[in-house]
């Protein structure tokens, strides 16, 4: 297995992570966003992780482990953030967390990308 | 920027319909599902470039920073799409149709329970598998010999680890996420008894990249390759050996500065040993263990402590336990004595037949790759 086989999996989990928070945060900025649209729904349960009632989600369980291990997150401040996703009224605080966040898995995507290419 | 990411887009929306333009309409059918898999997601960024260039929305100064992080995400989408997906189609030939025929084989041999992969031989990087576009790349003529075809299994495994809402595959995905918990508890521990032990900094921030890797890698290499050995057998542990014999570095290596995206190649021998222990393969194991030993002798490698608390043996037995599980709840075939299966046999015996006189392996294994291929011609696809 090459470095860029092993980076195209992680690479895809990442994307997907980044676009979802970008469009959940278009939605927020814009105010056309509530807590039932599924992709805020969606982006809230990554967050919180998965209750031990529902079945293994190992998108939602990778994301809080590689965030608290990389971002030094603790499982509070995740469930805080998907807290507030899942209420009306989500604060300018959260906002700013999630668009430093946003940044960060953005630089996280391309620089695994520039490894897949050999420029890393 | 708004005019540039306008004139951008346009550009990029014309590229898109000459890259749709380009995927062959006269491939066999094993390139059916990476042929609609392109379409669909060129389409879907054109549709993406579109509303960036047209949404009121984007205009607005509040939304710049995600724009433009959009935008370079449909730039990255669109070049994968060029270079891996379009590439593999427009260049497909006899060799990868041989090759489609030969995993469709094995899937079916194994049970795969997912969509098998189509497979490329344009790999400039071993073999490799992009689960996005279900596409397994392979070096040019790897086709033609049999040592290394048991990494073919191992690629297999990563788009079990990526798939969701699945509960044929969810099994295999518990057990991954078991193991990663099981690791992290133990660097849990072992930075509690540094942070106790009030020492220097260094083994602190050891122990935390050795966490990321493991979050971020490793796990994923241990667990595709211990799928391999659980559906394959002993060939995918020589296939190791005989890899790490080739282009390996130091196999008990630790990563002390910079994120290492592979496991050790020592502990990741140990844990296929295990696993074959686990599948009663004792004998075979004992076998490469031997061998795998001499070539480590030979190498001059020595392990480190750090190496030691970094792989430890509870740890890598724990894993082939927790994988051998997971492999078992999603009805995969695991390979035993009594395994029969064609290619499982063919690629068992060739490395039975290169242990048994290497000096007539070459001459014994052309004509292995030309029975091979030619009782997949008939395969159903």
């Amino acid at each position: 297995m090459s470095y860029n086989g092993l980076h195209s999996g992680l690479y895809a989990r990442i994307r997907d992570y980044a676009e979802l928070l970008d469009e959940v945060l278009i939605g927020l900025k814009a105010h056309t966003s509530s807590p039932n649209d599924e992709k805020r729904q969606k982006l809230a349960h990554l967050f919180l992780g998965t209750p031990s009632s529902a079945p293994s989600n190992l998108s939602a369980q990778f994301f809080q482990i590689f965030l608290q291990s990389e971002q030094d997150i603790d499982a509070n401040q995740l469930s805080e953030i998907g807290q507030a996703l899942r209420s009306t009224d989500v604060r300018a605080n959260v906002i700013e967390r999630l668009e430093a966040l946003a940044l960060t898995l953005e630089n996280e995507r391309a620089g695994m990308l520039a490894k897949m290419r050999g420029h890393g | 920027m708004d005019d540039y990411i306008k004139g951008a887009a346009a550009q990029l929306i014309e590229r898109g319909r000459v890259l749709t333009g380009k995927i062959p309409r006269d491939l066999p059918r094993d390139y059916d599902t990476l042929a609609q898999t392109s379409r669909q997601k060129i389409n879907a960024q054109l549709d993406h470039l579109k509303e960036l260039s047209e949404s009121p929305l984007f205009g607005h100064s509040s939304y710049r920073a995600e724009r433009l992080r959009l935008f370079k995400r449909i730039v990255a989408e669109m070049d994968i799409l060029e270079t891996v997906a379009i590439a593999a189609l427009d260049r497909a030939k006899v060799d990868d149709h041989r090759l489609n025929a030969l995993l469709e084989r094995i899937a079916l041999e194994i049970r795969f329970p997912l969509v098998t992969p189509v497979v490329t031989t344009l790999s400039q990087q071993y073999f490799h598998i992009h689960p996005d576009l279900n596409l397994m790349c392979v070096p040019l003529t790897e086709g033609q010999f049999l040592l290394h075809l048991p990494d073919l299994y191992h690629e297999l495994a990563h788009p079990l680890l990526v798939e969701q809402n699945d509960p044929v595959i969810e099994p295999f995905q518990e057990q991954f996420l078991n193991a990663l918990r099981y690791v992290l508890d133990y660097l849990g521990e072992e930075q509690a008894k540094e942070d106790r032990r009030r020492g220097p900094v260094q083994p602190r921030f050891l122990l935390r990249a050795w966490e990321k890797a493991w979050v971020k890698y490793w796990m994923t290499e241990f667990f595709c390759d211990l799928f391999a050995t659980y559906t394959l057998g002993p060939a995918f542990a020589w296939s190791h050996l005989h890899l790490v014999a080739k282009r390996g570095a130091n196999p008990f290596d630790v990563p002390l500065t910079n994120l290492s995206s592979h496991p050790a190649d020592d502990a990741r021998m140990r844990a296929m040993l295990g696993a074959l222990d686990i599948s009663g393969f004792s004998a075979e194991s004992s076998q490469i263990l031997q061998r795998w030993q001499s070539f480590l002798t030979h190498s001059g490698a020595k392990s480190e402590p750090e190496y030691h608390r970094c792989y430890p043996e509870s740890i890598i037995h724990g894993l082939a336990e927790r994988a051998q599980e997971g492999v078992r709840a999603t009805q995969v075939r695991i390979a035993t004595r009594e395994t029969k299966d064609p290619v499982h046999t063919l690629l068992n015996d060739a490395w039975k037949t290169f242990w048994k006189d290497s000096g007539s392996y070459v001459a014994w294994e052309k004509k292995a790759v030309a029975t091979l291929f030619d009782s997949t011609k008939g395969n159903p696809s």
